[in-house]
């Protein structure tokens, strides 16, 4: 941190977009599955 | 074109979009630097996923009010996609809290009480797995939503009934434009993914419990004739 600002956290960001991700397209997978069978 | 992957596509769409701009053009935040981009995914999971719940609490009612399988199908919808965000936002929250508060988790009322919603609506579905009489489920799921979705108005004011490290409330005003219009398009795009996603479920739980309806309203067969027997 410098001058209050929090700097970098590029890793935390990039984490919470591809946790969303994976969850969304997971799911959406899982609604086909269970459509079909 | 099936309704549910219309309006699911679209709000892919909008959250690919919303998320690029998050990511690449908006700005980067004043006190949180980059970190402030995980709001862009983190704050329209949250809405949605009270906006899900809401849904599944209107279709309780119409569930107890009128008996029928539609509301009834619409409730483990609603609420299966609700939990999901519900998971997501967590998650998102405890990743943001890291470099923000310097942990992953603390029993803030915000965090506590949506914590909570987890454990309510994840009994919900418990419930609704458990009970195998149809119409039992029914007012028993129902019921047990309309509890339930108590927590969501107390997750919500939180923020204002007690002292917490939370964010406060934000509206267009106090955001600068900049970062209005990737939130925006991400909460649209959110809001009709996770609508989507309820459609489709819906029609799984429709199919499953009219499959059910169809085996209980079955005659029953006389039994097989022992023709070794017979003759």
């Amino acid at each position: 941190m410098t001058g209050g600002v929090i700097t970098g956290g590029w890793d935390y960001v990039i984490a919470a977009y591809a946790i969303t991700w994976v969850v969304l397209v997971a799911y959406a997978v899982s609604l086909s599955v269970r459509e079909r069978a | 074109m099936r309704k549910d992957l219309a309006v699911g596509g679209l709000g892919l769409a909008l959250l690919v979009v919303g998320h690029a701009m998050g990511l690449f053009v908006a700005p980067a935040e004043a006190m949180m630097g980059d970190v402030g981009r995980i709001l862009y995914v983190h704050v329209p999971t949250a809405w949605v996923c009270l906006v899900m719940y809401t849904i599944a609490f209107g279709a309780a009612i119409a569930a107890l009010w009128t008996g029928r399988k539609g509301p009834d199908a619409w409730v483990e919808a609603s609420v299966e996609v609700g939990l999901l965000l519900n998971v997501l936002l967590l998650i998102q929250g405890s990743i943001w809290a890291r470099p923000t508060w310097g942990v992953w988790w603390t029993w803030d009322p915000r965090l506590t009480t949506a914590a909570i919603l987890v454990v309510v609506f994840a009994a919900v579905l418990v419930l609704r797995g458990i009970i195998d009489a149809p119409a039992k489920r029914l007012t028993v799921s129902a019921v047990a939503t309309i509890l339930a979705y108590v927590d969501v108005p107390i997750v919500y004011m939180s923020i204002k009934w007690w002292r917490t490290l939370h964010q406060g409330f934000s509206s267009p005003e106090t955001v600068s434009s900049s970062m209005v219009l990737p939130l925006r398009i991400s909460a649209f795009g959110m809001l009709f993914l996770g609508l989507g996603f309820a459609m489709a479920r819906k029609r799984i739980a429709l199919a499953r419990l009219e499959a059910e309806d169809a085996e209980t309203a079955l005659p029953t067969l006389p039994p097989a004739l022992d023709l070794e027997e017979r003759a």
